[in-house]
């Protein structure tokens, strides 16, 4: 108990989900069937209020209840057509009928309740028929014929529902295959000619003799038909009849009858001729076939029915192929071109016209190959050239598929080994292809596909056999544009560049590598070799403007190409670009060899390179010219457009060209050059930094700009790096250059800023100016200068009083003081009074011995360990006292002095004064020692010589500057011979 | 300003186109022992005959330095070439750009492998110009050694007269092969050495030979002063008077000679007229 409840709970759910859903699928707006049903509800609930009902009220009842039977089928077959697919296939149909058939079991038990409660009941015929209809509609018509056999059992003769059941019976044997039953209900009922239906009932007669093989009735019934359905008082059946009376000819073999029937009396006959046709072909019947068809054919052409005429004519096509008449299947298919070039036509005659011409193709294909894909051997050339036609011909028909038309042709003759042929079909197919635009939805056919299949069948093409260039040509740029990105693209890049450039088509080469890189930038290897094989051809041809345009890219970063590679590209550029007017400048046409560079300067396609080369290059031949003012000015252009590399592997050339200027006298342009190049490396390490220093240095010298030069190594050059011990060198060159000179107020400024305030460069200056001070010592008119050197030399010795160097100076000034106080003594003469006093006189003669002694002893410092001219000086004042006391000496001549006494102290005397002018002479010898053994000037050389005393008064100074000759002719280091020189 | 600027500039320009010019000009050859090395002392006529191998001695500096100028690329391994230019900028008192060239000479020379006695000796007259004797000494020698030419070997020994060497000087100046020269200069400071060296009669020798250039003022000099060392004052005014070619350097010395004799000589007629006052004194 417990169980089978739960099966009904289960149940309910069930049916309530199956309620829920198919209330889901029910049209929400059913007016029409609501209000019938409340109609029925309506009059049914009326006729349920009589309690006492009668035969009639039921038999009402069964009616308004036959009534909604109607309406849930109909609702039924509404929720059935609506059902999802999957609910549909898991209830099955009936599932969703269950209702009305459930309905028509009720129907059919009140019915028969009514006739079995009323069995006299006049309206039992009426309800058995309204059971049978209902069997029939609503329950598979499984008591159909029982209660038609019912009704007609309990009608009245005559009436109505005896037709009714005639026809239903009728019907009923032949859906139920009974034609010989359904031919005798018919026989009855066509009796009748008052219903509409009559045209109908009579074609179904037909049919039922067709099916009893009585063809000649069947065609007779069917004609009959045929012919009340002109008739508006009955059902029009011709269309029927048209479908089926073909047939009934045929079987009735009259055939000719048949398509003069359909001739006569349709407008377009082909179809129903076709099938009668066919079922003539069918029946082995070629003749008979052909006749039906030509007829057709004939009827439709001189009708101009174009639409009839192909009709036909694809049947022809069916019916040839039928009977292997490929000759005249071909021939169809030229007529079906013709039409369509005239008149184009679409729809079901187009798709069959190209389903049968391509599958009549396939079939050749397969004949001709034998299902073989290449080199097929002993083919058919007809069958191969009518292969080849008839793709011709679908290209025409349907021209959507041209492309894949071609490329059959190009498989065909590819697959016999024709294989150029071959080639140019698959182009031709190519060519079709690349004009329709992938990206269109709607495409009918898989062209993307066809696509890659013809890259594939062209390269196939060029490996079976060789090819021109423009062949292989076509093939690689069509494969690398439609597939830029593709395996086989990627090695026909290189392949296509190298075949243009074997062509020395190096503009059509580009394209590729281009796209190459553009695709492939990892193989930036290849296209770097690729790309230099471009530039070696350019190089070979000497194209210029190509060359100047690759390194500009290359430059940019193209092809990310090293460094080094782009320099040698651009020296072999420039080698190109200057080798005609080096060439110029070889042979010394120089003007015309800047004009040409001039140009090459000015043309903004080279690269910066070029134009710093022909900068260069302008330069040199300015330089050869002389004209040095250029040659700078271009040099200095140049300079800039030099990368810090190649700039400075100029550097030689460089330094050739500021040599250059200097032997060509133009040294101030040689220092604008090194001063120009100077500012350019100012802060860096570059070696040749020092060699423009030098430059610049010494040749201002040169020029006697001693103020720039010394600006530039104490300023300008120091803003640049200059360190300290070069600075110092520099410095002390630039003193010793100034001494050597003879700058004299410049020497003296350096000597104040320097030695002086600042205490530096104290030994290169000092000795200098000490130099300086006895060379102006020297003669009488530098006296003064003599002395304001000596001025600045004690100011020095006064700030500096321990410097080393402050003793030399003042051993000068020391001396100076000593030889003014030293020239003023002088010895007295003798004093004698009015007598001789001896001892007076000894005594004063001893005293002027020791003061002689004494003054000699005061030279000491400065005849040992000082500079030349004080000893010249100090021997020279020793001599002169010697000399003075001497003279002193001779002239004593004592008063009062006589005789012998006179004549022996005047002995004695002479004796001293010999003496001492022996010890004089010593001096002077001395001194002549020192002149001999030295290599200076002093004022006081010439008093040593033995010349007379006069000249030494002269104190002359040889001008040797006076009488020294330039040395303007060699000969060598012999003795010249004379030789006489002819005169101009 | 500007116009002073320039003429200044003006002068010095014509001052450097004619500077340099020897005032002791020779007209001939056969005067002039140095003729076949030195072109200094070459007249206008003389230097016509040798227009292409004395440039800027005529004067025409700027345009003969642009004539060598022209010949670089033909001559510049030539240490003449270099040697010329140098003397050009020496001719023009251009001592610094003289002094690099006359380097640039004994560079080119070096890369030949030898050196070039011109461009040593002319560094030593621009060393004498400078004032610096004693590299001028060293270059003369430099330029002397290893070989007989007699420029350096001349210059030389007036660098030891300027030191007071004569008798330095006279062994160079004497080793010449022809010391009969009528050279003026050669005979002069022949006659200057011996004369520092005591030697009169070689001194009025050489002066002798100095021929129509004996009016000179130096050689007035001399022949003045051991004509006033023999007590001819009034020759020595007389020489002094005949000077017709001045040598600036001896100028002021033969002015105070002539001072000196005349002094001299009115010492002498005050002692004449101190005689002629005195009265006679009649020996025993």
């Amino acid at each position: 108990m417990k169980m089978l409840l739960l099966i009904m709970t289960l149940f309910n759910i069930s049916a309530a989900d199956h309620k829920e859903a198919i209330s889901k699928n029910t049209p929400k707006k059913e007016s029409r069937w609501e209000k019938l049903n409340k109609m029925i509800d309506k009059e049914e609930n009326f006729i349920k209020t009589i309690t006492n009902r009668g035969p009639r009220l039921q038999w009402r009842l069964l009616e308004l209840k036959t009534e909604r039977l109607k309406l849930i089928k109909e609702k039924e077959n509404h929720t059935f057509l609506n059902a999802p697919f999957k609910q549909r296939k898991k209830y099955k149909k009936d599932w969703y009928f269950k209702k009305s058939r459930s309905y028509e079991r009720e129907i059919r038990r009140k019915g028969l309740k009514i006739i079995k409660t009323w069995p006299r009941y006049k309206y039992n015929a009426d309800i058995y028929y309204t059971l049978g209809l209902n069997s029939r509609d609503y329950n598979k018509g499984k008591q159909t014929e029982y209660f038609f056999l019912k009704a007609l059992k309990f009608a009245e003769s005559g009436s109505q529902v005896v037709y009714l059941s005639n026809v239903g019976l009728a019907e009923y044997y032949y859906n139920e295959k009974k034609y010989n039953k359904a031919v005798s209900y018919y026989l009855r009922v066509i009796n009748n000619t008052d219903d509409q239906w009559h045209s109908k009932h009579l074609y179904n007669l037909s049919w039922c003799y067709l099916k009893t093989g009585k063809y000649q009735k069947a065609i007779s019934f069917g004609e009959k038909a045929h012919s009340l359905s002109k008739n508006k008082d009955y059902i029009d059946v011709s269309e029927q009849v048209y479908d089926s009376i073909g047939l009934f000819y045929v079987m009735g073999k009259r055939e000719k009858d048949g398509a003069y029937f359909y001739l006569n009396h349709v407008k377009e006959p082909a179809k129903y001729i076709i099938k009668m046709s066919k079922k003539m072909a069918n029946e082995g019947h070629y003749k008979k076939a052909n006749y039906l068809l030509q007829t057709a054919l004939n009827h439709a052409v001189d009708k101009k029915q174009t639409i009839e005429e192909i009709t036909i004519r694809l049947a022809y096509l069916d019916f040839y192929r039928n009977f292997k008449k490929f000759n005249l299947f071909f021939s169809m298919s030229q007529s079906l071109e013709s039409i369509y070039k005239k008149t184009p036509f679409e729809g079901e005659q187009h798709e069959q016209t190209i389903e049968k011409i391509e599958s009549m193709v396939g079939y050749l294909q397969v004949r001709l190959t034998r299902n073989s894909k290449i080199k097929i051997e002993n083919y058919s050339i007809p069958l191969l050239k009518r292969v080849i036609d008839y793709f011709d011909i679908l290209a025409v028909i349907n021209k959507d598929k041209t492309d894949y038309y071609r490329f059959f042709q190009g498989e065909t003759l590819f697959a016999v080994n024709e294989i150029k042929r071959a080639f140019f079909k698959y182009q031709a197919s190519l060519e079709v292809n690349k004009k329709i635009d992938l990206k269109k939805k709607e495409l009918k056919y898989d062209h993307k596909g066809l696509r890659k299949k013809l890259m594939n069948s062209l390269l196939a093409c060029l490996e079976e056999q060789k090819f021109e260039d423009k062949h292989i040509i076509y093939t690689y740029n069509n494969h690398i544009e439609l597939y830029p990105i593709n395996p086989i693209s990627q090695k026909l890049y290189s392949k296509l560049f190298n075949l243009h450039m074997k062509r020395k088509e190096p503009l059509l080469a580009i394209k590729p590598m281009n796209t190459y890189h553009k695709n492939y930038p990892a193989d930036i290897k290849i296209q770097q070799s690729m790309l230099i094989k471009l530039i070696d051809y350019y190089i070979l041809q000497k194209n210029t403007d190509q060359l100047a345009s690759w390194i500009n890219k290359m430059e940019k970063g193209f092809f990310k190409m090293k460094p080094d590679y782009i320099k040698q590209a651009t020296n072999v550029l420039g080698e190109i670009l200057f080798l005609d007017y080096t060439k110029l400048a070889n042979q010394g046409k120089h003007q015309e060899s800047i004009a040409g560079n001039k140009n090459l300067f000015e043309d903004k396609k080279y690269p910066a390179i070029i134009h710093a080369q022909a900068a260069s290059k302008i330069a040199l031949s300015y330089l050869q010219l002389g004209d040095s003012n250029e040659a700078v000015n271009w040099t200095i252009t140049s300079i800039p457009l030099y990368r810090p590399k190649e700039l400075k592997k100029r550097h030689p050339q460089l330094k050739a060209s500021i040599e250059r200027l200097v032997i060509l006298q133009d040294i101030k342009y040689a220092i604008k050059l090194s001063t120009q190049l100077y500012q350019k490396y100012c802060l860096s390490n570059e070696p040749l930094k020092e060699y423009l220093f030098d430059q610049i240095f010494s040749l201002n010298l040169v020029e006697q700009k001693y103020k720039t030069a010394y600006k530039f190594i104490s300023q300008k050059a120091l803003k640049c790096g200059l360190n300290g011990k070069k600075k110092k060198e520099s410095m002390i060159s630039f003193i010793n250059y100034v001494e050597q000179h003879k700058k004299e107020k410049l020497l003296t400024s350096l000597f104040s800023k320097y030695a002086l305030k600042q205490g530096q460069y104290q030994n290169e200056l000092v000795p200098i100016m000490i130099k300086r001070y006895w060379e102006q010592s020297l003669s009488k008119e530098n006296n003064r200068d003599a002395k304001k050197t000596l001025y600045y030399l004690e100011k020095y010795r006064e700030r500096y009083p321990n410097h080393k160097l402050s003793k030399d100076i003042f051993k000068i000034t020391s001396f100076n003081k000593f030889k003014k106080q030293y020239e003023k003594k002088r010895f007295k003469m003798f004093s004698f009074g009015s007598s001789f006093d001896e001892e007076k006189f000894n005594n004063d003669l001893t005293a002027k011995f020791a003061l002689l002694k004494k003054w000699v002893d005061e030279t000491r410092p400065y005849t040992t360990n000082a500079p030349y001219p004080i000893v010249m000086k100090t021997l020279v004042m020793i001599h002169q006292k010697h000399l003075q006391l001497e003279k002193i000496i001779r002239k004593i001549k004592p008063p009062g002095m006589e005789g012998e006494y006179l004549v022996s102290f005047q002995a004695a005397m002479k004796g001293i004064a010999d003496n001492i002018s022996k010890t004089a002479n010593d001096y002077h010898q001395q001194g002549k020692n020192v002149l001999t053994s030295s290599y200076e000037r002093s004022v006081n050389n010439e008093y040593f010589l033995s010349a007379s005393k006069t000249h030494h008064l002269m104190s002359i100074e040889f001008p040797t500057e006076r009488y020294t000759l330039t040395f303007d002719q060699f000969w060598g280091n012999r003795k010249p011979a004379k030789i006489t020189r002819k005169v101009k | 300003m500007i116009k002073h600027f320039l003429l200044i500039l003006t002068f010095v320009i014509l001052q450097a186109c004619s500077g340099g010019k020897n005032v002791k000009q020779i007209s001939s050859r056969q005067h002039d022992f140095f003729s076949e090395e030195s072109f200094l002392r070459f007249d206008n006529k003389r230097l016509q005959a040798f227009q292409d191998q004395a440039p800027c001695f005529s004067g025409n500096i700027i345009d003969d330095l642009k004539e060598l100028r022209s010949q670089l690329d033909k001559r510049k391994d030539e240490p003449q070439y270099w040697n010329q230019i140098g003397t050009c900028y020496y001719l023009n008192q251009d001592y610094t750009k003289a002094e690099y060239y006359y380097q640039l000479s004994l560079g080119t020379a070096e890369k030949l492998n030898h050196t070039y006695a011109p461009a040593l000796n002319n560094l030593g007259i621009l060393n004498v110009k400078l004032g610096h004797y004693i590299q001028a000494r060293d270059y003369f020698r430099k330029s002397l050694k290893g070989n007989r030419n007699h420029t350096p070997r001349y210059n030389l020994a007036l660098v030891h007269l300027k030191y007071n060497k004569p008798e330095k000087a006279i062994k160079l100046l004497t080793r010449f092969p022809h010391q009969d020269s009528s050279d003026p200069d050669l005979n002069f400071n022949l006659a200057y050495t011996y004369y520092l060296l005591g030697d009169f009669k070689q001194c009025r020798y050489h002066l002798s030979k100095m021929g129509a250039y004996d009016s000179r003022s130096d050689a007035h000099y001399l022949k003045a002063i051991l004509l006033y060392d023999e007590g001819k004052y009034q020759d020595v005014l007389e020489i002094l008077e005949k000077t017709t070619i001045s040598i600036t350097e001896f100028n002021k010395s033969n002015n105070l000679l002539k001072s000196l004799a005349e002094k001299k000589l009115e010492e002498l007629e005050e002692l004449a007229e101190k005689k002629k006052k005195a009265p006679k004194v009649t020996s025993k």
